[in-house]
């Protein structure tokens, strides 16, 4: 059961705002979906490891050169905030 | 008509672009002469914009292609348009799409499926044709089999993912839907490879897949596992694959009924897994480097709160919000640990099923293509469970491919070929030879 604060919770932590009758909306489907979850609880996986790739990739290492990347000017076209070459944001704290 | 103006035409109609290139020129003279190629929405494209169907990157032009897409471009191949798909790729019906939702061709009220709806749209209507699409939990069987098309959806890590917008890391895939399994194969032989870009890239040598198209199945053992053809699945789509076991038998090859324990756990393992990867995937959309934005106001959580809440989708918000509650701390041992280890218990019931056969058959999809009324009445939960019989293969990251085997109701049915990792080869060969046999591919009149 996810109730309306952990919703308020949840979407803070996500970034998100949402409405009081999205809350509502939300808890619901949340409970509804986690319910169909605990399927899972069934399993027993005790030794089992988690599988974080489905192929197994071992100590890939690139080779260390310097090779072309975006310059100042094109890492900024695609923003409206910028300022000095550098990109302008909202203050962090 | 020139060809841009013929798609232009088809868009207009089947709402299947988001983006159509009107510039469009091959780059050069190669194995896709002739082709024409497009590209679903989610892989950055060189000067065209690119918006993974989300209003977020509603301006979005990257300034660089993709792997798959410079693979295409150096095969002389005609990039038409960018197709629509569903936001980020959460969706099976191409019905959560920020701009246009493709229709069916077949019929203009259902759904093409998704989440690469685009893809499987104009396969269906257009000839020589390959359209560049990926597959996250089904997003290419899915479309293919409600189109009447040929996808197919390599091992994860057989092409590679630098330059795609992310949906879920360890299971993004990007594959190819074509009108048919030679040109999907062609298609395949193209954008695999190994790229140093993609560390998650297999190195291993790409064969020519189109020698593959081999029409006896001497030999081949094909596995029906028994649980992907239980109550769910409609009687139709059932009865039209037990046709297509027949039309395999008598090409040659022997089929034997096996187990897959573990399917019951693949649909919420497959959810809580991708939703996680989702939710720190989209973390990086705040409205400031590029993609949609606000004028700067307030400290950086108010800021990008606004901008994230505007500009995504309902689907976006719920996938996004549940991954982060399944990865929370005091949570994330019970959801995401849980469903990792589960994903190793499905690869290790696949692995155990292809020690005894080649590969597996089953339906692609439980149902044919349902009408957007359907959807429109349809629960999250009830969405998702229409994922059923394509998420384990995907989880387990091995390939599958999807090839018309008759009519339910006029709309398209699809057969579902499953191989082991690497495998995609005997894939291809199942297929093109059911596919000879059939002889049920035909594009769709429009």
């Amino acid at each position: 059961m996810i109730d309306e604060k952990t919703v308020e919770h949840i979407a803070k932590a996500s970034r998100l705002e949402l409405s009081s009758d999205e809350i509502k909306k939300f808890s619901k489907q949340f409970s509804d979906i986690l319910k169909e979850f605990e399927v899972i609880d069934e399993v027993d996986t005790g030794k089992i490891n988690p599988c974080f790739h489905p192929v197994e990739t071992k100590n890939v290492m690139s080779e260390d050169r310097v090779t072309e990347c975006l310059s100042t000017k094109q890492a900024l076209s695609m923003t409206e905030h910028k300022e000095n070459g550098f990109f302008r944001g909202p203050k962090i704290i | 008509m020139n060809i841009i103006n013929k798609v232009k035409d088809l868009d207009r109609k089947l709402d299947c672009f988001i983006t159509v290139d009107e510039k469009s020129k091959p780059l050069c003279e190669g194995k896709l002469s002739g082709y024409t190629v497009s590209v679903k929405d989610c892989f950055c494209t060189n000067g065209l914009r690119t918006t993974a169907g989300s209003k977020i990157l509603e301006n979005y032009i990257p300034l660089f292609d993709a792997t798959v897409v410079e693979k295409v471009k150096n095969e002389g191949g005609l990039i038409i348009g960018k197709t629509a798909m569903d936001e980020f790729g959460f969706g099976t019906f191409s019905a959560n799409c920020a701009y246009k939702i493709p229709k069916n061709p077949w019929d203009l009220n259902r759904s093409c499926g998704g989440s690469s709806g685009g893809a499987g749209c104009i396969s269906a209507v257009l000839e020589k044709h390959i359209a560049v699409a990926e597959s996250t939990g089904g997003s290419i069987s899915a479309p293919a089999s409600f189109t009447g098309t040929v996808g197919i959806t390599p091992t994860y890590g057989r092409c590679s993912r630098w330059g795609l917008l992310a949906y879920a890391n360890s299971l993004d895939k990007p594959g190819i839907i074509a009108g048919n399994v030679k040109d999907a194969a062609l298609g395949l032989s193209i954008i695999a490879g190994y790229d140093e870009k993609d560390s998650t890239s297999i190195n291993e040598k790409v064969p020519d897949y189109t020698k593959s198209c081999r029409t006896n199945l001497k030999g081949i053992k094909i596995g029906i596992p028994k649980e992907y053809l239980s109550e769910g699945i409609d009687e139709k789509v059932k009865s039209h694959f037990y046709k297509a076991v027949e039309t395999l038998e008598s090409l040659g090859a022997k089929t034997e009924k096996v187990s897959l324990p573990m399917t019951k756990y693949a649909l919420s393992s497959y959810y809580i897994i991708a939703v996680s990867e989702a939710s720190t995937n989209l973390a990086k959309y705040c409205g400031i480097r590029y993609g949609a934005t606000l004028p700067l106001k307030g400290n950086f959580d108010e800021f990008a709160s606004k901008v994230r809440t505007k500009y995504f989708g309902e689907e976006a918000k719920r996938r996004i919000m549940l991954g982060t509650f399944t990865r929370m701390s005091g949570y994330r041992d019970a959801y995401y640990l849980k469903a990792m280890k589960i994903r190793q218990m499905i690869i290790d019931d696949f692995k155990k099923a292809f020690k005894k056969v080649d590969v597996l058959a089953s339906p692609t999809m439980p149902v044919i293509a349902p009408r957007f009324d359907e959807i429109s009445k349809l629960t999250p939960l009830q969405n998702w469970a229409m994922d059923i019989l394509t998420v384990a293969p995907n989880l387990a990251g091995i390939p599958m491919i999807s090839v018309p085997c008759g009519f339910a109701d006029n709309m398209p049915v699809g057969l579902h070929i499953i191989g082991n990792h690497l495998d995609e080869s005997k894939l291809i060969h199942t297929a093109y030879a059911y596919e000879q046999k059939a002889n049920l591919n035909r594009g769709a009149e429009i």
